[in-house]
């Protein structure tokens, strides 16, 4: 099988000849050593398209970069010094709203200032997602799957559903937890705008020609606790999976964070794919445990970073070994690197990624034995 | 004085089970003035009227009820109970139940925000009225998030948590390094230091801290101790940490015993 076939295999359910190993396009090195890895098996991940293009004819966005140095010969060293703070405003008819980001790894942004501070703030937030109006836009994403051809799939990603995005992007954890309690109406109200925004955005990318949608969800059971997940997450999920079942599509979800207490939840819904799930250290659940709890469902598992980053390559190929074990006989499951384990040019990282993809190369082939 | 003090607060709880807040208060004001009438032992009347008001603000806090909070601490100081107690033998407890059942998984971090809160709330009313030198401070830390690691909420929870729990805490935010977080050390003289990382490659940063106060002699003045998802023992270990906890109700609970076991000294 072609790495693409591989790995399509396992996520529409068919046996595999090997288990896939996985890397994002972001976080696979380029060159010769790509060349390499995916020689021996590395299949890339592409999520840099989305499948759809967004307008908002009544709300304009001002950003203003802040960076700690600059060079008029070296314009994005600052952007490497990982000092860069984003600064947007955002004009409405109703109000404005501003917020701060900072930029860390991998060019990600993490939020320092929460556009949500005041009540006043969500007839703003709910200004601009009334306003924000989805086409398709599948061009670049039919270009990506091209160039990809047959060493990788581009995968259809989406924004985090309404209540990830509310505690993650909106208001952060303190807001969050306070306007839950004690101002219930605006947050439901607030809630039900952007459940409704959303699943026009998934009536396009149901019609896309994506066949993965990647839903980029960070869900962290001791955040997103049994109740909220069960209560909006749930819901959700399985809304936007029949519409997008009833188009073909699968439906993978980014759940990388502890996930215990919700195990029974996410069995229960309709999503296909547990994308990114991380064993322990920084997970709470087994693979033994994610297969047996989780049947039916794809476990599209992280290595986890914690041993890429401290271990010696022994240790890494002893855990890829030990993964493969728990996963035998290896139907339904891939292997991914699925978050950062450290500079992609660095030797370090290419002896582990290196490491990986050779053992699941040598131990992978399906199916596996258990001992 | 037995049959006084084995019915009056039995009365006492039939009125706080059947009555609304304020009857009970007034109540309880009554009796309290009739037995310290007949009574020299007021001092123990005055705890077993004043135990209902302590229990009602510990569950207001477990319940979260933000409401309940500020009218029980008001109620409290018109009773007379001083405000040192009131945290500690109200709140305080209120807050440890929180972080019991925040490990037991019965509660989760928005619970944990919101509890802290509602304690915040109260402190509010009752910090005005402690007396100078009176605060409840048990310790100081100095807390931050290493360089290159932009996350807050582990270490946002940590630091109110150990507020309320009395703890002084510098909080030197997100993305701090190692320079940044020697200097508080020397300029803030804390007992403790805590770090986080949630970043996996951020990780090596709390390494370059400990060497970094070990070089410039100040790590034997002060306790460290690690906590974010991808640490573990065995690296706080590794790195010369005197701890690692594996969740915010975990580190400050070590925290908590090392200035009751008077490690801090």
């Amino acid at each position: 099988m072609n790495l693409k076939d591989r790995l399509m295999s396992v996520l529409r359910h068919e046996e595999p000849d090997a288990i896939p190993i996985t890397a994002y396009t972001i976080l696979a090195p380029r060159g010769y050593k790509e060349r390499q890895l995916r020689n021996i098996g590395l299949c890339l991940v592409d999520l840099s398209t989305p499948v759809y293009g967004f307008k908002t004819p009544n709300v304009t966005m001002e950003t203003t970069e802040h960076v700690t140095s600059f060079s008029l010969d070296d314009r994005y060293s600052c952007v490497a010094q990982q000092k860069q703070v984003i600064d947007r405003t955002y004009n409405t008819p109703v109000g404005t709203i501003r917020e701060k980001y900072k930029r860390g790894y991998a060019l990600f942004e993490w939020p320092s200032e929460w556009a949500i501070k005041e009540l006043r703030d969500y007839q703003t937030v709910k200004c601009i997602i009334d306003d924000t109006e989805y086409f398709p836009n599948c061009d670049d994403f039919s270009k990506v799957e091209r160039i990809m051809g047959d060493d990788g799939v581009a995968a259809a990603m989406t924004p985090k559903s309404p209540l990830q995005s509310m505690l993650l992007d909106l208001m952060g954890y303190t807001r969050f937890s306070l306007d839950y309690r004690m101002h219930r109406a605006e947050f439901d109200d607030l809630y039900e705008v952007f459940r409704k925004k959303q699943l026009e955005m998934y009536r396009i990318v149901a019609d896309s020609p994506a066949e993965i949608v990647l839903l980029d969800d960070n869900i962290n059971g001791v955040v997103t606790s049994p109740k909220l997940f069960e209560d909006f997450c749930v819901p959700f999920y399985d809304e936007i999976a029949d519409m997008l079942h009833a188009k073909g599509k699968i439906l993978a979800v980014h759940l990388d964070g502890k996930l215990k207490c919700l195990r029974d939840l996410i069995a229960r819904t309709k999503i296909d794919v547990v994308e990114a799930f991380t064993p322990p250290p920084i997970g709470d659940i087994s693979i033994d445990e994610a297969r047996a709890t989780w049947k039916g469902k794809v476990l599209w598992t992280n290595f986890p970073a914690t041993v890429s980053l401290e271990a010696q390559l022994d240790r890494v190929e002893r855990e890829v070994v030990n993964i493969l074990r728990s996963a035998a006989p290896g139907h339904d499951f891939a292997l991914g690197i699925t978050e950062d384990i450290g500079d992609i040019k660095s030797m370090r990282y290419l002896e582990v990624l290196e490491t990986i993809t050779k053992t699941v190369a040598k131990h992978g082939t399906y199916p596996i034995a258990k001992s | 004085m037995i049959p006084l003090l084995s019915t009056v607060p039995y009365g006492i709880r039939i009125a706080f089970d059947g009555f609304s807040v304020i009857d009970s208060r007034i109540l309880e004001s009554q009796v309290k003035r009739a037995m310290r009438a007949v009574s020299p032992q007021a001092g123990l009347a005055g705890e077993i009227l004043e135990r209902p008001i302590l229990d009602r603000l510990r569950d207001s806090i477990v319940s979260i009820d933000f409401e309940r909070v500020r009218k029980t601490c008001e109620e409290a100081l018109t009773s007379g109970i001083p405000p040192t107690r009131v945290i500690s033998e109200g709140m305080a407890p209120g807050m440890n139940i929180v972080g019991e059942k925040f490990q037991a998984g019965e509660y989760f971090i928005p619970d944990l925000i919101a509890a802290g809160a509602a304690m915040e709330e109260g402190l509010k009313i009752l910090e005005p009225h402690l007396q100078k030198g009176e605060e409840r401070k048990i310790g100081k830390i100095v807390l931050g998030t290493v360089e290159g690691d932009l996350h807050s909420i582990g270490k946002d929870i940590v630091s109110m948590l150990l507020r309320t729990a009395g703890f002084v805490v510098v909080d030197l935010g997100v993305d701090v390094s190692a320079d940044r977080f020697v200097e508080a050390v020397r300029v803030e003289r804390p007992r403790i230091l805590g770090m986080s990382a949630l970043v996996t490659i951020t990780m090596p940063q709390m390494r370059n801290v400990i060497e970094l106060l070990q070089e410039t002699g100040l790590k034997g003045q002060l306790r460290v101790i690690l906590g974010g998802a991808p640490v573990s023992n065995e690296f706080a270990e590794t790195v010369g940490a005197n701890a690692y906890a594996p969740d915010a109700v975990a580190g400050v609970n070590i925290c908590k015993e090392w200035v009751a076991r008077g490690d801090l000294q």
